[in-house]
């Protein structure tokens, strides 16, 4: 019975799952083989001990804790949102003294009232500007819009916009609402829209909507073209009026960046108008890294690129926004340059690269300080537009190693990121075995060790990847404790043993499972660490001695290995 | 349902929610942060997270896959925030007295706590689930919203790392 079998079946017999006739067969096997006990006494023992951990009964407080904090969180957006009819709200507000379109007003809010003391109906006379209390009784179309505005920027965008400035309007009707025909159909009725006031509200008797309507860079937000535009298309306007998109309204840093011409351009874009419609990509404007990361000129840039903005209005990205750890990723000012960065904007276009976004493991290396700290590198923004790397991330077991601390931290190297650069090694980035390797926890663990890394940024090593022998020895698990160690590493790290790595014979001496077990002894990796075996290992003979089944055979013996540690045997080596 | 009814506004269906993961989550988020004050926190940010961002909740998952993996990346955060891992070890101890946390404070405890600790978050979230919280193959597989078979391979996996881990750093379980 193989090892693996041994042990699930050790495991199926725990869990009290094993069926009969695995059960006659485990117990067989048991019954002869007193390395099997062995592995059975371990793994009773380790299940015993996980049993003991238990399950913790939660402190008394915490639910009450859970509740109080429930009570100060801000409500899910609810599906069926009922609003009421903008109909209703009247705002008073006073316009500037010519009161004309030529200029955006000053608005102000009467104090603690959202009721009009005007009609339904709106009856400015030209070149007089919009009466006071005007309603916002319009069609139905035009309030949808409407409502859309006044989220944006507060009612201050609805007046202005379609009062004040309608596009459709001719200059010589300066300031008459009653020459745009889409504001004079039909009153809407409750039916036609549900409409909920209490959130808009609030917002209008905030501080915030004063702050908003009395800030240059909203007026400056609200004169500009790409803002009439956008207000034109209806995803944009729908967008706009999600509770997410006015908190973000409500930071002077996005009414900067939202007024920035790259952004302004990007809206023009069908797909950031389409990214505008995910739910994901609305939400995103109310984090805080997110809002960070638009005012950095690096994102307006990437903005202007096709397929950074095709990638926005990918699904992958929507799911992105809500990741916690791209969320943290974005406030990093590596990940902020790697925006403008042309590799990174090519992999972000990629849909392997998407598809790795979207998986929680690639979230946890985004949370991760070394990773984004990574992206600060030019040689890893390259890889990342590498479509081997690009691969490599849709992979799970990548995506796992990248989660891993210490791989992380082995990214953000100079001699990982040198590696990146490496065509070999790209190619072995997208190879399954690499990738399995990758994902053991031994292969992480030797990427904490500086001879790793700099075996990593050693061309003979990355030769050595583009061998499928060598990689998939790196997938061998003896190979991979090996890797962990410290003196194999160092070996590693050893030009002359990197050369030796790139020579055929012993890349084939890696597939056999002798030098496997061999690399997995600790005294045999000591002897591989020693310069006499490195430059012995170059020589020809020694390599063709690798290969030799005998020599394989006997390297898998304990005793020999032991010899082969002496330093007799050593000194021999070194002499050949 | 109570997703959807608390879409609809009612917050006592998400008070359901809370009632009936709170154990789970926190036992989870314990695992991880090793502190009970840690998994307290990390237990109320992962509910008040899911509850203001519920909108963006995928109905066709698990909504215990979901916030499970919130709490993980609460717990996970709470971790990476307060100081190094070596460093948590030695001072994240539970001040409780109750047998289970006393164990922990034995020294084979704390060796298994960090093995489990080290493992890559989906193989520690099978162990928790099947070793901590007893749940079955089947029941694993429903609340992570992954085939049985794939709950049995990383089952195995991580038992293995488990085994491995604990053997590297010269404790035999």
């Amino acid at each position: 019975m193989k090892r693996e079998r041994l042990e699930a079946l050790l495991w199926e017999r725990i869990d009290g799952v094993i069926s009969d006739a695995d059960r006659t067969e485990l117990d067989a096997h048991l019954a002869e083989h007193h390395g099997a006990r062995e592995l059975r006494d371990e793994i009773d023992a380790l299940a015993e001990r996980l049993a003991t951990f238990g399950e913790i009964e939660p402190p008394v407080e915490l639910r009450s804790r859970i509740d109080r904090a429930l009570d100060a969180a801000q409500p899910p957006k609810t599906v069926h949102r009922t609003i009421r009819p903008v109909s209703r709200l009247r705002i008073p507000w006073h316009t500037s003294a010519t009161g004309t379109r030529n200029g955006p007003p000053t608005f102000r809010r009467t104090a603690g009232t959202l009721s009009s003391e005007s009609s339904e109906t709106t009856t400015n006379k030209p070149g007089r500007g919009p009466a006071k209390g005007v309603s916002m009784a319009t069609n139905k179309k035009g309030i949808i819009g409407a409502f859309a505005a006044v989220a944006v920027i507060g009612v201050a965008a609805i007046l202005y916009f379609s009062l004040q400035n309608p596009p459709t309007v001719d200059d010589h009707a300066a300031g008459a609402v009653g020459a745009a025909d889409r504001y004079r159909a039909e009153q809407i009725t409750d039916e036609d829209v549900q409409i909920e006031q209490v959130e808009l509200q609030q917002f209008l008797q905030s501080d915030e909507f004063d702050r908003l309507v009395n800030d240059p860079e909203t007026r400056k937000l609200l004169a500009s073209e790409a803002m009439q535009q956008m207000m034109a298309n209806e995803a944009m306007r729908d967008a706009f009026a999600s509770f997410a998109v006015q908190q973000a309204v409500a930071d002077p840093r996005v009414r900067v960046a939202l007024a920035n011409e790259g952004f302004q351009q990007a809206w023009a874009n069908a797909a950031v108008q389409q990214a505008m419609s995910y739910a994901g990509f609305r939400q995103a404007y109310s984090y805080k890294g997110f809002q960070e990361a638009i005012s950095q000129q690096a994102f307006q840039q990437a903005l202007a690129d096709e397929a950074f903005a095709a990638a926005l209005g990918s699904e992958a990205f929507n799911e992105a926004w809500a990741n916690a750890g791209f969320q943290q990723a974005m406030s990093d000012k590596a990940f902020q340059q790697a925006w403008a960065d042309n590799a990174v904007q090519a992999a972000i276009g990629n849909e392997a690269f998407q598809a790795a976004m979207a998986d929680a493991a690639f979230s946890e290396a985004m949370s991760n300080d070394a990773f984004v700290r990574s992206l600060g590198s030019v040689a890893s923004r390259q890889a990342l537009a590498d479509k081997g790397f690009q691969q490599a991330m849709n992979n799970a077991s990548f995506q796992a190693a990248l989660a891993d601390k210490g791989f992380a931290e082995a990214l953000a190297s100079d001699a990982f990121a040198a590696a990146f650069t490496n065509d070999s090694f790209q190619q072995a980035l997208a190879d399954r075995s690499f990738q399995a390797a990758m994902a053991n926890q031994a292969f992480q663990h030797a990427m904490h060790d500086k001879a790793m890394l700099e075996a990593l940024g050693n061309d003979a090593f990355a030769a050595a990847m583009a061998n499928a022998n060598f990689r998939a020895a790196l997938a061998d698990r003896s190979f991979q404790q090996a890797l962990g160690d410290k003196a194999f590493a160092a070996a590693l790290g050893d030009e002359a043993f990197a050369a030796a790595l790139g020579n055929e014979a012993l890349q084939a001496a890696m597939a056999n499972r002798a030098f496997n077990d061999a690399v997995g002894n600790p005294s045999f990796r000591v002897v591989l660490a020693n310069d006499s075996l490195a430059n012995a290992l170059n020589n020809q003979a020694m390599m063709q001695a690798w290969s030799n089944n005998a020599f394989q055979y006997a390297m898998s013996q304990a005793s020999v290995r032991q010899a082969l540690a002496s330093g007799a045997m050593m000194e021999a080596i070194a002499q050949r | 349902m109570l997703v959807q009814a608390c879409l609809r506004g009612d917050r006592s269906a998400f008070d359901e929610l809370v009632e009936h993961y709170q154990g789970v989550l926190f036992n989870a988020a314990y695992r991880i942060t090793g502190s009970i004050d840690d998994a307290m926190d990390a237990t109320q940010s992962a509910f008040v997270a899911a509850y203001e961002k519920l909108h963006t909740f995928d109905p066709s998952r698990k909504f215990f896959s979901w916030i499970y993996r919130i709490t993980c990346n609460q717990a996970l955060s709470i971790v990476e925030k307060r100081r190094p891992l070596s460093a948590v070890d030695a001072d994240a101890r539970p001040t409780d007295s109750t047998p289970e946390v006393q164990y922990t404070h034995t020294e084979s405890g704390e060796f298994l706590e960090r093995a489990l600790r080290d493992l890559n978050p989906d193989y520690r979230v099978v162990i928790v689930l099947k070793h901590i919280l007893g749940f079955s193959y089947r029941e694993i597989s429903g609340l992570l919203d992954i085939p049985e078979k794939t709950v049995k391979s990383r089952l195995f996996s991580a038992r293995q790392q488990l085994r491995t881990t604990l053997l590297e750093r010269g404790f035999a379980p």
